[in-house]
């Protein structure tokens, strides 16, 4: 396994990623803090000894949809869609890189495109994974920082299982949406797939449509924190359904597609 | 190493970019350049992206050795490429990104990596990144990259550019020593001169098609 293409292939794409995104990691670790120092400001006036998990939950608490505000103004809960559009847009940046052509003495020693597509999605999750490590790591900095004792378990979700469950569910999203705009990253260009990143998740925070994968990013939406809210292990399945079928659609599309430098005019470049 | 073009025509976007293609690019017991020779914009650099497997044909096929490319093959197997402007991690040194690419195949060693270095002229302990290299060493770096793995099929497009004069004659003779070593190599080059005097056979091109073959 170590000596296969697909291990070399995947470790560099790994590396690529953290060394292209190396300064954007320290925007990451300052928005998560602005967020726990949100999320803490909510927390400390509801007068219980909160962990990590719930600074994870309020930061990606989301909102109810526009049709049950009171006050009938829109509102886009800001760090849920801060956070997750960030992560996205970090995890385009090399993908996007690598499409326009600038890796092609690495793409044929690939052998495969699908080798090198996959390749591509799992160092994108590797990627969406270690933002979210990385929050964690933060809030439980900000914890220890601001005195208090550093729990991982939850007050707002006491059962430890259905508390993974609901703090997997903004992972598995981020990672769909990601998956998604890699594949209009493919098909179109970076920017109309971050484009289509904003639209989605401006149009999650003001409808909730059945099965609606974005949904469930919404922690606040989840039955386990408001009742008769959405189950959050149909979310989970929908999510790992919904990112293998994207992997496997760009897969198929990526056989057949032309491997070319985007740049204007590049046909007749000659 | 045999590689046959039948029928290959290509439109991108409505436009067609290469048209009723029929070639045969062959070394059977020793090396051979064939160059590809043409204006710019006449197709050569589409011609060499689909003998890469870049871009699939419209109608035809490219096989390689009897294997359809698209179908039985994504790439073909054993092939060094120099494509437009070559483009490499920007904080690495030459060194770094060339065993960096290396590392996938794992075929070389590192003082493989470093003869290849010199051979192009360039300095191995040379401590500048890539982005402080200047536009011919970046070529020659291209150029090793093509040809560091020793792969039976090297495609060249426009090797010869930002070079020096030296630059240019080193080429040259890298180029006439890969053929003595019983490489094929493809040249995509649009300067007549050179071609006339480095390939044993050349291909014209023009709006997409071959006007002929000499």
């Amino acid at each position: 396994m170590k000596d296969s293409n697909f291990w070399h292939l995947f470790r560099r794409d790994v590396q690529n990623y953290f060394r292209i995104n190396r300064f954007l990691i320290l925007i990451a670790i300052g928005l998560f803090l602005i967020g726990a120092m949100t999320a803490d400001s909510q927390l400390s006036t509801q007068g219980s000894k909160y962990g990590v998990t719930d600074y994870f939950i309020m930061l990606f608490r989301g909102s109810y949809p526009f049709s049950e505000t009171q006050n009938g103004m829109f509102e886009l809960p800001l760090t849920w869609f801060i956070l997750i559009y960030f992560c996205v847009y970090t995890a385009l940046i090399y993908p996007a890189q690598e499409q326009n052509g600038i890796s092609s003495p690495y793409l044929v020693r690939a052998k495969s495109r699908t080798l090198w597509w996959l390749c591509k999605c799992f160092s994108l999750v590797v990627w969406v994974a270690f933002y979210f490590f990385l929050g964690l790591a933060c809030l439980l900095g900000f914890m220890i920082f601001s005195g208090y004792p550093p729990y991982f378990s939850s007050t707002l979700v006491p059962d430890q299982t259905a508390c993974a469950a609901l703090c997997g569910l903004p992972i598995l999203f981020t990672a769909l949406l990601a998956s998604f705009c890699l594949c209009c990253c493919m098909l179109f260009n970076f920017w109309i797939a971050q484009a289509a990143a904003v639209v989605i998740l401006i149009l999650i925070a003001f409808v909730q449509i059945p099965y609606f994968p974005g949904n469930y990013s919404m922690l606040i939406r989840c039955r386990i924190l408001t009742p008769g809210g959405l189950k959050e292990s149909p979310g989970i399945l929908l999510h790992v359904i919904l990112i293998a079928l994207l992997w496997a659609a760009g897969s198929l599309y990526f056989q057949k597609t032309d491997i070319l430098p985007k740049k204007k005019g590049d046909i007749n470049e000659n | 190493m045999k590689i046959e073009l039948c029928q290959i025509s290509k439109t991108i976007q409505g436009q067609p970019v290469l048209r009723d293609i029929n070639l045969c690019f062959e070394n059977q017991s020793c090396g051979k350049i064939y160059g590809i020779q043409g204006i710019n914009g006449s197709g050569k650099t589409m011609l060499m992206r689909m003998i890469c497997g870049f871009i699939l044909p419209t109608q035809g096929q490219v096989k390689i050795d009897g294997k359809v490319i698209g179908k039985d093959l994504s790439f073909p197997p054993d092939i060094g490429l120099l494509l437009e402007n070559p483009v490499f991690i920007d904080e690495f040194t030459g060194l770094k990104n060339l065993s960096l690419l290396c590392g996938i195949r794992k075929k070389v060693s590192q003082l493989q990596i470093i003869d290849t270095l010199k051979r192009v002229g360039l300095d191995p302990n040379d401590k500048r990144v890539f982005h402080k290299y200047s536009l011919g060493m970046k070529q020659r770096l291209g150029i090793a990259s093509a040809i560091v793995e020793s792969p039976n099929l090297i495609l060249l497009d426009e090797p010869f550019n930002a070079l020096d004069e030296s630059g240019v004659e080193q080429v040259h003779r890298l180029l006439n020593e890969l053929r003595q070593e019983g490489k094929l190599i493809l040249l995509a080059c649009h300067d007549r001169h050179q071609m006339e005097s480095l390939a044993d056979e050349i291909i014209r091109m023009s709006d997409g098609r071959i006007i002929n073959e000499q």
